[in-house]
């Protein structure tokens, strides 16, 4: 009896969507501690957990955009157009910090709204409206900055960025980490119980059904990429800070990175499954990865390598539905 | 208030340069099943798809109630209480039953945010469901873990939730096994005791003459004939669909 009804509740588990995340984590974490004695050191981890949050930040956005079917390639690009913007508004216009930090935010909602009617009014394939920007806003970051590093140690050395503090500690907790999980729970929140959160995974579903059921799909198609600019935004604000400087090619190869970590976390291309949570480990294990090869003294040439291999084992589980493109 | 609850007036639409329906005249009365028979290609789906408010027609005037409708999407459909259980059943396969059978009508609060009731929704799907005599194992099992016969459950449970005055059945025995299509001939019948409307489009002629008070034939997007059940049979229809002039019916 007893036995039984530990199989049910084991089975239920498994159910869930975020076991096989988290499976993938408690996995990542036995290795690490055991190829490394410092690993698990709670040191350690914060350096980690540091590193992970602006990829956190972009790839909870980028996890919007797969649950619906499509996929944002842009978001590295509105992550440094907006450290470009943002540091030019500060220190070159001295713009007031409210007024500069919703001002870019405001341009990543904007990228977002032009990705949507893009996708949705000129009927261009996600893929392609969002590559589009990945060149365009990495072009806008390089005009705007002239191709130089915008940085408050070249204006003097006792001035910084008034937005700093978003990189300081709050009661020894850093504050991009916490920002980074207040929006990642307040994500899978909206997802799983609102009314929006709804649509998304109809859209990523059977987006005819969502439509005939009344199901404004154009218009959520367009706020999925609205809060993936916005996110984008968000962490080319902490970006800027935490490297104190804002740089046109900064966070090269984030897309994809956020992209592997949607993967990782469980939600399959065609979307319509998975979590937000799933997304928040995807993201903690390629940020762990970067760091046990440090800790391993093994060359970061290999990390990659190593990223490509996780993410691939990773991909075997995700497939959902018969047809794969 | 007009009799008929449904009122179809010279329809027309056509696809490129294909005509679907020309000048389709159709009403529907209070608590009818009107069967709509014809042969592949016949407009039949396009004329459900108008009255469903999927697609717009080039001519012509909807009336419900006796009163002028536009159409423009399923939504203004739903809000004139006409429902739709398509073909393929129009499910998301990776939301459970209960959020299918309230896709894009959810229970919510909070006005701005729309925070999901889940618990009102479980307990109202559970009461529709049970109308209609099914039983599931749990009610947050997902769709595409349903069988065929399920999943049409919910289709329908979808369409009954808001107490429609009209459903539009699309060949709804296609991806029925055969031992599933009697209980939802019956299902069809206790519809219109509810005092329902069902437009009901189907290949299985036999089925439509079976719970049909009406039938009406369509051929290349006209209508071509009317029928009362007790007027006609198997071969009439047959007949009828196909035409005069044998050739003219394959074309």
């Amino acid at each position: 009896m007893s036995t039984r009804r530990t199989t049910l509740v084991v089975r239920e588990a498994v159910n869930k969507a975020y076991f096989k995340p988290v499976l993938f984590l408690a996995v990542a974490l036995v290795l690490a501690t055991a190829i490394s004695p410092h690993f698990l050191t709670i040191r350690n981890i914060r350096a980690i957990l540091i590193s992970a949050s602006p990829l956190m930040i972009v790839a909870v956005g980028e996890a919007i955009v797969v649950l619906t079917g499509m996929i944002d390639l842009g978001c590295e690009s509105v992550l440094a157009s907006s450290g470009v913007l943002i540091a030019t508004m500060d220190l070159m216009l001295r713009f007031p910090t409210f007024i500069s930090f919703t001002l870019t935010l405001a341009f990543g909602l904007l990228i977002g709204v032009l990705n949507g009617l893009l996708v949705v009014r000129a009927r261009i394939p996600s893929f392609v409206t969002t590559l589009g920007m990945y060149w365009g806003l990495r072009g806008l970051a390089m005009v705007i900055s002239q191709g130089y590093p915008i940085s408050p140690s070249a204006v003097s050395s006792s001035v910084s960025f008034s937005f700093q503090w978003i990189v300081s500690n709050f009661r020894g907790i850093p504050v991009m980490v916490i920002i980074a999980f207040a929006v990642a729970i307040f994500a899978q929140i909206f997802i799983s119980e609102f009314k929006k959160g709804r649509e998304i995974y109809a859209v990523g579903g059977n987006e005819l059904a969502a439509r005939n059921c009344g199901v404004n799909v154009d218009l959520v198609k367009i706020q999925v990429f609205m809060v993936s600019g916005f996110l984008s935004a968000l962490a080319g604000i902490i970006m800027t800070a935490w490297i104190n400087q804002a740089y046109a090619w900064t966070a090269q190869g984030f897309s994809l990175q956020a992209v592997a970590a949607v993967v990782l976390g469980g939600i399959p291309f065609i979307g319509g499954f998975g979590t937000v949570i799933g997304v928040v480990i995807g993201s903690f294990i390629i940020a762990m990865i970067s760091d046990l090869i440090v800790l391993l003294g093994v060359s970061p040439l290999y990390s990659y390598i190593v990223t490509a291999v996780v993410l691939v084992v990773a991909g075997l589980q995700v497939q959902k539905g018969k047809f794969v493109k | 208030m007009s009799h008929l609850l449904l009122e179809a007036r010279n329809i027309s639409k056509s696809f490129g340069a294909v005509r679907a329906l020309e000048n389709v005249s159709l009403s529907l009365e209070r608590g009818e099943i009107l069967g709509l028979v014809g042969d592949n290609a016949a407009g039949k789906s396009t004329f459900l798809k108008i009255l469903a408010g999927v697609h717009l027609p080039d001519h012509g005037e909807l009336l419900v109630e006796g009163k002028k409708v536009v159409l423009r999407n399923p939504r203004d459909a739903r809000h004139m209480g006409i429902e739709m259980v398509y073909q393929d059943f129009m499910l998301a396969p990776n939301l459970d039953i209960v959020a299918n059978i309230f896709l894009g009508r959810e229970v919510t609060r909070w006005r701005v945010f729309q925070k999901l009731e889940k618990k009102k929704m479980k307990e109202r799907a559970a009461q529709v469901l049970e109308e209609l005599g099914v039983q599931f194992k749990s009610l947050n099992t997902l769709v595409m873990n349903l069988s065929g016969g399920q999943q049409q459950m919910v289709a329908i449970a979808r369409a009954l939730l808001y107490d429609p005055k009209v459903i539009l059945m699309d060949e709804p025995t296609a991806s029925l096994s055969v031992r599933a299509i009697e209980p939802l001939l019956q299902l069809v019948e206790n519809l219109k005791e509810r005092g329902c409307s069902v437009n009901y489009v189907s290949h299985r002629l036999p089925d439509v003459l079976a719970i049909a008070n009406r039938i009406v034939v369509l051929r290349s997007g006209r209508i071509v004939a009317e029928r009362k059940r007790e007027e006609t049979n198997l071969e009439e229809i047959v007949y009828f669909m196909m035409g005069l002039d044998r050739k003219e019916g394959d074309a």
